[in-house]
């Protein structure tokens, strides 16, 4: 742990004000949080998900990837997803969009754009980047099509046309370059 | 969010789920029991009114201060020093009394706290402060260092030079040695009197004073001065009593004014030491700015013309002091009134009294004077209408006795002749009148008219009681009584009546 933050301590008033740092700083106790999950999310061993800061210098873009569990529509299939968190975070959701082009009744097949109660009005700050691509990752086996943000896809859900039109909109990414850096 | 490095991993449960790190002031919740850093939950709770992990409703006031048990796990874990030259290490809670009173690195201010410079502790004992007190060489003040050169440059124990002499002696000594430098430049000790010169003052008392003039005449100046400090002070105590004299005279001619006032046309600015000078002469005599005011004291009572109006003037009745005034006073329409005028009595010869004018271009004296003699002129002229008015009175009486006693005498002259044939006819009644009724009665009539004749008394009275009596009385009564009862009793002198007779 070599990052060094600054400290508010909690000190009676009445002492001197010589240590008197800056204030809490916003934008620090997310990089902190960001850092901790980064090194959760290496050190877990969740089959399937994977995500990490587009560079190095910038810790609110992440790209992801999640693969189709096993025995769903999905197996096998690799897709891309982009990550930024806001600086209010973890109060506020982050933005998660696709990258891959995805036929899914909850996901927008041009923009990428998911609809997931816990990255809207559900969001809680106890979520974590890994919780968000574990969630992601079930959504692929059960989607919600009560509530479809892609009313084809949900009325062919359990029609073997479902399978024709994700493999005809699916396009496997090529770059792997991020994920071999880090493995 | 508190920010600490730990020595170790910290155990799992201790981590908040919110900030991921160790609680920092742990609370829990009273209805869930999810324990969260303080600053964490109500972060949250301004987000969303719900419990982060289970999303039950959820408030600031639900939330107490976790079980000590975790309070004290987290404060006991080891945390590095926040500066990241200093390796110490210690627990948690024990942090804040390492960076305030030992860290190394630690920001203190200047321990002389004379600066407004912070350093790290460790430097704070070679701190060269600019504000230290040193003290200066020459004298033993304490003088901060920045300051140290300006005090040098003035210090009182520095070295200086005398302007004059040019020996060398401290800045303190130098006022003293000025004083008595003999190569200060001085002015000689007659320069009050006027002489002016200058010079060394060791030449002042060995070739100037000898010559100069102004100390020759010392004496004469020192005479000078104390005769100069009299007249002074006697020029002060006249101009007081200058001051006191005018004070009277202002309040004198203010009496004057009022009494000027209260005298009206009758103020004689020339003074009862005039008599015989007139009004305008006065006038034209004065100078100007006094005969202003003198025309204004006239002009503030009734001009003498108007009042003279109410006053006749007579030349005759002039006093003797305002004769010179007689020629004004002719054009004054000089009034007569004719004290006879109204005794009725047109052709009597009573001379005209002429009532003395109010002269008022005299003084009041004189007035009164005048006044008092035209009221003694008035008495003289009422005495003599009166006397008058006596002997035209007696004359008219003698001439009225005079026409009586005529009347009288005629009148005399008609009883005589009508007395017989009274008499007569009075006893041929008394005759008839016995034969028909008692004499007594009729006898009594007769003589009590014959009574009432002398003595005046109300005869209709004396009648009214003979009615009473007898009702034949009257038949003789009508006939018989002569005079009438209204007749005045003196006109018939006293003589024998048919009554008195019978």
């Amino acid at each position: 742990m070599s990052t060094q933050g600054q400290v508010s301590l909690a000190a009676p008033a009445a002492r001197p004000k010589q240590f008197s740092q800056d204030a809490p700083n916003a934008s620090g106790s997310v990089t902190k949080r960001l850092t901790n999950e980064l090194m959760t999310l290496m050190m877990s061993s969740s089959p399937g998900i994977s995500a990490f800061p587009k560079s190095d210098g910038n810790l609110f873009e992440w790209v992801g990837t999640i693969e189709g569990a096993p025995e769903t529509i999905y197996s096998g299939l690799k897709f891309r997803i982009s990550i930024t968190f806001g600086p209010n975070y973890p109060y506020g959701a982050p933005q998660i969009r696709f990258e891959t082009p995805i036929f899914h009744p909850n996901v927008d097949i041009s923009s990428g754009q998911i609809c997931l109660d816990i990255l809207q009005d559900k969001w809680s700050a106890v979520y974590s980047v890994h919780t968000i691509l574990l969630s992601l990752q079930s959504l692929l086996g059960e989607p919600n099509n009560a509530s479809p943000l892609n009313a084809d896809a949900a009325a062919i859900w359990d029609t073997p046309e479902f399978k024709i039109q994700l493999m005809k909109h699916y396009r496997p990414f090529t770059g792997t370059g991020l994920l071999s850096r880090f493995l | 969010m508190h920010s600490f490095t730990y020595v170790d991993p910290p155990n799992q449960n201790l981590l908040c789920c919110i900030c991921r790190a160790p609680f920092v002031d742990p609370v829990t919740t009273r209805s869930c029991s999810h324990t969260f850093c303080r600053s964490c939950c109500l972060e949250a709770l301004q987000h969303a009114r719900q419990c982060p992990v289970d999303r039950s409703p959820l408030s600031a006031q639900d939330l107490v201060p976790a079980n000590p048990i975790i309070r004290a796990l987290v404060d006991e874990l080891i945390v590095e020093c926040i500066h990241p030259e200093c390796s110490h290490t210690t627990q948690r809670q024990l942090l804040t009394a390492h960076l305030l009173d030992s860290c190394p690195f630690s920001l203190v201010s200047c321990p002389n706290n004379r600066c407004d410079q912070t350093l790290p502790r460790k430097d704070a004992a070679t701190h060269d402060c600019t504000k230290k007190l040193v003290s200066c060489d020459l004298c033993d003040a304490e003088i901060p260092l920045d300051d140290l050169e300006n005090h040098v440059a003035g210090c009182q124990e520095s070295t200086t030079t005398c302007d004059a002499c040019s020996a060398s002696l401290s800045r303190s000594a130098k006022a003293s040695h000025v004083a008595d430098c003999p190569g200060t430049i001085v002015v000689c000790t007659q320069a009050p009197n006027g002489c002016p010169w200058i010079g060394p003052r060791s030449s002042l008392s060995s070739e100037h004073i000898h010559t100069c003039p102004y100390a020759a005449l010392a004496g004469f100046f020192a005479l000078h001065r104390t005769e100069q400090a009299q007249l002074a002070q006697e020029n002060n105590i006249l101009r007081h009593k200058i001051a006191a004299l005018e004070d009277t005279l202002f309040s004198q001619r203010r009496e004057l004014q009022s009494v000027k006032d209260a005298l009206g046309p009758w103020y004689r600015p020339d003074g009862p030491g005039f008599p015989g000078i007139g009004l305008g002469i006065a006038t034209d005599d004065l100078p100007s700015d006094e005969r202003q005011q003198l025309s204004s004291g006239f002009g503030d009572a009734a001009p003498p013309d108007d009042l003279a109006a109410y006053f006749p003037s007579e030349a005759a009745a002039a006093t003797p002091s305002n004769r010179a005034t007689e020629s004004q006073q002719q054009h004054l329409r000089p009034a007569v009134v004719s004290l006879g005028a109204g005794a009725g009595t047109p052709g009597a010869g009573i001379a005209r009294q002429y009532i003395a004018p109010l002269n008022l271009s005299t003084s009041l004296e004189g007035t009164l004077v005048g006044m008092r003699e035209s009221v003694v002129s008035l008495g003289s002229a009422l005495d003599s209408l009166g006397r008058r008015a006596d002997i035209a009175l007696s004359n008219e009486t003698m001439r009225l006795n005079e026409e009586i006693m005529s009347l009288r005498a005629s009148m005399h002259g008609l009883r005589m002749q009508v007395r017989p044939r009274i008499t007569r006819s009075a006893a041929r009644q008394q005759s008839r009148q016995l034969t028909f009724e008692g004499g007594a009665v009729q006898v009594h009539t007769i003589m009590m008219d014959m009574n009432s004749q002398v003595t005046g008394r109300n005869p209709e009275m004396l009648q009214r009681q003979q009615h009473l009596h007898s009702a034949s009385a009257s038949i003789a009564n009508d006939g018989g009584s002569w005079p009438p009862p209204s007749m005045p009793r003196f006109f018939f002198p006293a003589q024998p009546t048919p009554g008195t007779k019978l």
